[in-house]
């Protein structure tokens, strides 16, 4: 096991290599000049433009600034933003917890409705159940985040005032407010996710009825209850795990549409904010840090399916 | 097609469990698959609706999509204005028929651009196995690891808003899905009787890989198509709504929405009906596609 985890450790290297040489390959053909983009608008004389130039690097062939990335991001440095000067990785960090807090509510309330809504589909299949939960997932596939999100700030929100339609708080601050604002838009990432979820546990729900085990298990005189909930759930949610960690990808990936709707200050939006601004150095390490995440809780999802089921081979 | 639906009743009699089943659960079954072709039906009807919309815009159009008219500003649904009014007092109806032309061209093409690219190189790697196989598999790996919606962003951040930059946006992050599905197809099709009978009639491998193997893999390629069709239309309206997509003004899906977010307590309207249009163009795609995967995968209901 500890070998397993070491080997998939190893295996993030090349990854996360390629990862961060297709970030900045894509971002360095942002159109744009970042020098002009420092000096600003107003009117700056030739000298001074080739001096930030080669302050900056932006001489060197593409290459040579690669590698000089790569080094000083190993030494955690991101490079400063173009607009504020601040060091990337302090406003990277700053920004990390929204997205997660964010991410993570949206994954137990995705979960949450997505396990019980499978679950009785599969059961209680093809009855007014079954297409109720089927109905809600065909809901959540069909309908856009950002329209979800825009009914939802204009029904909860502006019609009832029953919740903030934009901000954030932070939890430290005051938790009860955090949790509130938090409401919309992990509703309307949360309803995203437990779609797919949904359809995937009720498919593995079906698959595992329909398995020997089940018949042996009720022809020995066990409930179906008890089957259904002592043995079939347990394995379709093993399988189910998976499905969840990649999830997560579509999350931060969304998050940046829901986090630009509500004002959320994560890394979502800092995406964004920095492709508006072309502030490219922020958006390299924005748009990096979550590729990392993605990453990394790929290989914590791969690692728990492991632990669940010893039965999946080590390699 | 309706054979493949029918099999699994015809053999419902040996499994144990049908035995016991009432005749209400097994015609309540029927209706299911009934229904589930009804749903794949409304999908296509959906789908056909609004490729000819597409393709009629200048027809179907009541007004000029572009044309601002400030005196009649968000005007509500009426007989003048079929759907009401924009912000600049923009036809709403119009904008979103000729939207249908953006939608539906982004979606075609980046489908079409991820086919291109993701079924050959699913069906070399699944072909030729070994150190082939390995490599592919693990690029695609690699590029699984980066969220394909940060990846359409960033490259259309990048090259900027054209036909063919989104096409390549939206659809290079379909590729990896291609590669497996077709990857795995032609793995459980390789080892077939008539590929080695095709073999022995000294048929170019080129030829066997291309035109009888592939042409066997069709049904799970055609599955992932219409799904992957609802995703482009999302793609597009969430990089549209970003105000990454065709710049104002434009009369893309996204855009309508995003120009409404200033008015939505005013005009509800305005917000509502671009983002319907969407969500149903986007719901009879997946209902396709769900229609088909129950079609040539009748297996599921041998409960």
């Amino acid at each position: 096991m500890i070998l397993y985890v070491l080997r998939r450790l190893l295996q993030l290297v090349p990854v996360l290599l390629c990862a961060s040489f297709l970030i900045f390959s894509i971002i360095h053909l942002l159109p744009g000049d970042p020098v002009q983009v420092m000096l600003g608008e107003e009117r700056y004389d030739e000298t001074q433009y080739q001096l930030l130039r080669k302050k900056m690097g932006l001489d060197r062939p593409l290459y040579a600034q690669y590698f000089s990335w790569l080094q000083r991001l190993a030494h955690g440095d991101l490079g400063q933003s173009l607009r504020t000067q601040r060091a990337v990785m302090d406003t990277v960090v700053e920004r990390y917890p929204a997205t997660i807090y964010l991410a993570l509510a949206s994954l137990i309330l995705g979960t949450v409705i997505a396990i019980p809504a499978g679950t009785l589909a599969a059961v209680r299949q093809n009855t007014l159940w079954d297409y109720s939960a089927m109905s809600f997932a065909l809901f959540g596939i069909a309908v856009p985040n950002f329209w979800f999100a825009l009914l939802l700030i204009l029904g909860f929100g502006l019609y009832l005032g029953w919740f903030p339609t934009l901000g954030y708080v932070d939890p430290s601050t005051n938790f009860g407010m955090f949790l509130w604002y938090l409401t919309l838009p992990a509703i309307v990432l949360g309803t995203d996710m437990a779609s797919t979820v949904t359809r995937y546990v009720r498919a593995e729900m079906l698959e595992q009825l329909k398995l020997d085990y089940v018949r042996t298990a009720r022809a020995k005189g066990v409930p179906r209850r008890w089957v259904v909930y002592k043995h079939t759930l347990r394995n379709s949610l093993i399988a189910a795990t998976t499905v969840i960690g990649l999830q997560v990808g579509r999350l931060l990936g969304g998050s940046t549409v829901v986090e630009t709707i509500f004002a959320w200050p994560g890394v979502g939006r800092l995406v964004l904010e920095a492709v508006y601004a072309r502030d490219y150095p922020v958006l390299q390490g924005a748009v990096l840090f979550l590729a990392c995440t993605y990453v990394v809780v790929n290989l914590f999802v791969d690692v728990l399916y492991k632990w669940l089921d010893p039965r999946i081979s080590l390699s | 097609m309706a054979e493949a639906t029918v099999t699994p009743f015809s053999q419902e009699p040996i499994a144990p469990r049908a035995q016991r089943r009432s005749v209400l659960a097994r015609s309540r079954d029927a209706f299911a698959v009934i229904l589930r072709n009804r749903l794949a039906a409304l999908g296509l009807i959906i789908v056909l609706w609004i490729s000819l919309t597409a393709i009629l815009a200048p027809q179907l159009a009541t007004h000029d999509p572009l044309k601002m008219n400030l005196a009649e500003r968000l005007v509500r649904p009426s007989a003048e204005h079929w759907l009401g009014t924009d912000s600049y007092g923009r036809d709403i109806f119009t904008r979103l028929v000729y939207g249908s032309r953006i939608a539906m061209r982004v979606a075609l093409g980046a489908v079409l651009l991820a086919v291109v690219i993701g079924v050959p190189i699913g069906a070399l790697s699944g072909y030729a196995g070994g150190w082939v196989d390995t490599l592919i598999m693990r690029g695609i790996d690699t590029f699984l690891a980066f969220p394909g919606r940060l990846l359409a962003i960033t490259l259309v951040a990048a090259m900027g808003p054209t036909f063919l930059t989104l096409y390549l946006a939206i659809g290079i992050t379909s590729v990896p899905g291609y590669a497996r599905v077709v990857r795995a197809s032609v793995l459980s099709q390789k080892e077939k009787e008539y590929v080695e009978a095709a073999r022995m009639t000294g048929e170019p491998e080129f030829r066997i890989l291309f035109y009888q193997i592939l042409s066997n893999c069709m049904a799970p390629i055609l599955v992932l198509v219409s799904l992957d069709f609802a995703h482009a239309i999302l793609v597009e309206s969430s990089l549209s709504f970003l105000g990454l997509g065709f710049p104002p003004p434009a009369p893309s899906w996204g855009l309508m929405l995003s120009e409404a977010r200033g008015y939505m307590e005013l005009a509800p309207h305005v917000a509502i009906i671009p983002g319907l249009v969407i969500s149903l163009t986007i719901l009879g795609f997946n209902l396709i596609g769900d229609g088909l995967r129950d079609i040539f995968d009748p297996r599921q209901y041998e409960v």
